[in-house]
């Protein structure tokens, strides 16, 4: 009988374990089999066009793939495993015909960016073709590209470390790469110019928030491709495939495959489980566990006191093996710890940048303090800053806008607007850096992230890299209380990802 | 009125030049006599001593190029499948394809300096390496490629790289390309430890079997036998370049300089057909596709005359506009 339960806790345990590792299922061979519906248009006289290169390398692949015109009906994608819209296509004829699509879609027609609802519509701002003539250096500039982090899914099936490396082989010729801004839903993989503004890979997981109200109804991926861009993709091959920083460096080809190989994998499952599961996973995940809580001791503001004790009060409930530590104690206290949380009641100023370096989880609260711990950069109220009824130029809040319902963070709510806070009140926002995973931004304000997690190895701002899982939960001093139960239940899942495994 | 039939003419006449070239523009200039028409399958150029080495069944056959007339020959028991030269070191090489040999030979005299094995079976190309001071041999059976030295035939070394060995070519950097016929890659083989360093690639190509090194631009283009010419940049090693030829099954490639880049390859083929793939601005794009009246074993280019020599079933074709 006690085994029984042993093996119920177990599986219940890799259930809500799942989706975190659901994502790093990315096989070599994902394409094996797999049907592609390739959407392909027309070049003018003499411009070269890769399209039918990709199609017989797609086959190498062992993909299916079965070629259609924009102006086939969207019923052309019905069986098939991923769609293929190429930069040759007509977008204007193709319009948003597979926006609603629920099979993955990958394209690289930037003009169908916004027709998809995966960027804005506007020209040069929100996507653009980087023609050879009228961008000359900006075009040159954009034979290199920038990884954001290793620990985006497409780039470690890529194997492609965070940094600089050259997507397009230079001695290929010219060709006419594009780029995107997607919305904070979106993982970015690759950037031009080192501006997240300017996405060269980027991509939005199923049920991910894309532009406006739109959801991804199934992956979708934007990538940089122009006509003739896939033939001189950049590739390693052979004494270049055994050093490692030519490897590194060459990777536009294995880009590109792990795009599509990413985008036919399985998708992260949204939290099914009901709260009182959500409750009891919890609690089994703090049994023993040692949390760390940094404070200021002796507040003179008897809400915040408030706050924080009834924090403690909650933490010890869950089971927690909780130690309180005052901010101007060293960072010290952390070791034997599982889980540091620094409660909004410390001092910025004082705290310095005390368990920036910690090598287990964060749990930051404070955040005023997102750059001194590395995880966003340093100008206050343009990369971090808040809403609040004092010098903000934005609203007290108390609603935030869920842009990664598929996360574990999300704790199974919906994507869109959810209740964190009962009464709106100072709510942080920030502008994390592309190897952030956003979990929710401000409504209305959707460049402002307000709840935002690394994984462990992701690099952060100013080319910091998270020594261990690291999460932004904007908690300001007095609000604990004021937590709606989603409030709460997002709290929860929050500690729970942050003592999870992470993904190796 | 009449202005429009005169433009329509001019559009027409355009369109007609600035299309791939016609076959006629290159004809067959003059063909070479030989003794065993149909059996050449290896030509090389020495441009500055003006001549034309041909290796057929039973020897290696010696032309003045500008005056077309066989001037010597050099004995070789079976089918020669492949010659080199080191006109520094005034030595050449010949592979007796059915004995597995290779024959030093001298250049000024064409008396023999040595016979050796080949190291392998159906001995191939040849590729003489100034920098390594060695020659190259392709054993197609077995694929080994083996060193010899250049002055005396010696071995140096072997390495074994499986599949079907085809041309080799050295990058005077201390790299070897080998076409691998049967594994469709390019392999890369350090020049001084014979070690293989790895493989490239050249799909979508099939089959590739020979090949032309441009050092200065980085560049190799191979020629397959899937009626593609691919161009591979050395340095990461990936295709960088397809070109859809119209022969099938390519049996050579020369390279045309003029006079610093390089701006034109010739590429016979088995079913007779010769491609002609122009390089403007490092773009290669198919020329022209002269059929059926080349034919294709083997092929050399002479810089001086801007000619090439095709052989085949005809014979040695000198091939120009």
């Amino acid at each position: 009988m006690l085994k029984t339960v042993r093996k119920i806790t177990l599986l219940a345990c890799a259930f809500v374990a799942l989706p975190a590792l659901a994502q790093e299922a990315v096989r070599d061979d994902a394409l094996k089999g797999k049907n592609v519906l390739f959407v392909v248009g027309q070049t003018a006289k003499g411009v070269p066009n890769d399209d039918p290169l990709i199609r017989d390398h797609l086959g190498t692949l062992g993909a299916r793939v079965t070629t259609a015109s924009a102006t086939d009906a969207a019923s052309a994608a019905a069986g098939k495993d991923l769609v293929l819209i190429s930069s040759t296509v007509n977008a204007r004829e193709l319009g948003g015909k597979y926006r609603d699509a629920d099979v993955p879609v990958v394209t690289w027609s930037a003009y169908s960016f916004p027709l998809l609802g995966m960027t804005g519509d506007k020209l040069h701002e929100d996507f653009s073709v980087v023609r050879e003539k009228p961008f000359h250096n900006e075009n040159h500039a954009d034979y290199y590209a920038h990884a954001t982090s290793s620990t985006n899914a497409i780039l470690r099936a890529a194997r492609l470390p965070q940094g600089m490396f050259a997507p397009l082989l230079f001695s290929g010729g010219v060709t006419d790469p594009g780029w995107g801004k997607p919305s904070r839903g979106a993982d970015i993989a690759v950037v031009f110019g080192g501006d997240a503004d300017q996405a060269a890979v980027f991509s939005y997981e199923r049920g991910a928030a894309m532009v406006g109200e739109a959801v991804a109804p199934a992956r979708r991926v934007g990538l940089f491709l122009g006509h003739n861009s896939w033939s001189i993709l950049s590739d390693a091959q052979g004494p270049a495939a055994e050093d490692p920083k030519e490897f590194a460096w060459f990777g536009g080809r294995r880009l590109f495959d792990a795009a599509l190989r990413w985008a036919v994998s399985p998708p992260q499952a949204r939290v099914a489980a009901t709260r009182e599961q959500q409750r009891a996973a919890l609690e089994r995940a703090a049994r023993g566990k040692k949390v760390l809580f940094v404070r200021r001791y002796d507040l003179p503001w008897p809400e915040n006191e408030a706050s924080d004790q009834a924090q403690l009060a909650w933490l010890k409930s869950l089971g927690f093996e909780v130690s309180t530590a005052d901010h101007m104690e060293p960072d010290s206290r952390a070791r034997g710890m599982d889980l540091v949380i620094i409660s909004a009641s410390t001092n910025k100023y004082k705290l310095g940048v005390k368990y920036a370096d910690a090598n287990i989880p964060v749990l930051l609260l404070e955040a005023k303090a997102v750059d001194a711990l590395g995880m966003v950069s340093r100008r206050r109220n343009t990369d971090y800053g808040v809403n609040d009824h004092k010098e903000s130029l934005y609203p007290p809040e108390n609603y935030v806008h869920l842009v990664r319902a598929y996360h574990p963070v999300a704790a199974g709510l919906p994507s869109g607007q959810f209740k964190l806070y009962r009464t709106p009140g100072v709510l942080a926002w920030s502008r994390p850096p592309a190897g952030a995973q956003v979990i929710a931004t401000i409504p209305n304000q959707p460049e402002h992230a307000t709840l935002f997690a690394f994984e462990k190895g992701a690099t952060m701002a100013n080319d910091m890299v998270a020594p261990a899982r690291r999460l932004l939960f904007p908690l300001d001093a007095p609000r604990f209380p004021d937590l709606t139960e989603d409030g709460l239940a997002v709290y929860g899942a929050a500690l729970q990802w942050l003592l999870s495994t992470p993904a190796p | 009125m009449r202005a429009i039939p005169l433009a329509l003419s001019l559009i027409l006449a355009a369109a007609l030049t600035s299309a791939p070239a016609a076959a006629q523009d290159y004809k067959v200039v003059s063909t070479l006599q030989s003794q065993d028409a149909g059996s050449v399958q290896a030509l090389a150029v020495d441009a500055k001593a003006r001549r034309l080495y041909a290796g057929r069944q039973g020897g290696v056959d010696v032309y003045d190029i500008d005056s077309g007339q066989k001037t010597g020959s050099v004995a070789l028991d079976g089918q020669v499948g492949g010659v080199a030269l080191a006109p520094d070191l005034r030595r050449g090489y010949a592979t007796g394809v059915d004995r597995g040999t290779v024959l030093v030979f001298d250049l000024d005299s064409l008396a023999t300096v040595a016979s050796v094995p080949s190291g392998g079976g159906e001995p191939r190309e040849l590729e003489y390496d100034p920098r390594a001071g060695a020659v190259y041999v392709s054993n197609a059976r077995g694929g080994q490629l083996v060193a010899l030295d250049a002055r005396n035939g010696k071995r140096r070394g072997a390495v074994s790289l499986g599949g079907r060995l085809r041309q080799a070519s050295a990058d005077g950097r201390g790299h070897v390309f080998v076409a691998d016929e049967a594994r469709d890659v390019l392999h890369v083989v350090d020049a001084a430890s014979l070690k293989a360093l790895g493989t490239i690639s050249v799909w979508p190509g099939k089959a590739p079997t020979a090949l032309a090194n441009d050092v200065k631009e980085r560049r190799i283009y191979v020629a397959t036998g899937n009626g593609k010419m691919i161009v591979v940049d050395p340095d990461p090693g990936q295709m960088l370049g397809v070109v859809d030829t119209e022969g099938t099954g390519a049996a050579g490639i020369a390279i045309q300089y003029a006079p610093a880049r390089l701006v034109r390859l010739y590429m016979p083929n088995a079913d007779g057909t010769l491609d002609v793939v122009q390089n403007a601005k490092l773009t290669p794009s198919l020329e022209a596709a002269v059929p059926k009246v080349a034919g294709g074993t083997a092929v050399a280019f002479d810089e001086k005359s801007g000619r090439a020599f095709v052989a085949g079933p005809n014979g040695i074709q000198v091939i120009g506009k």
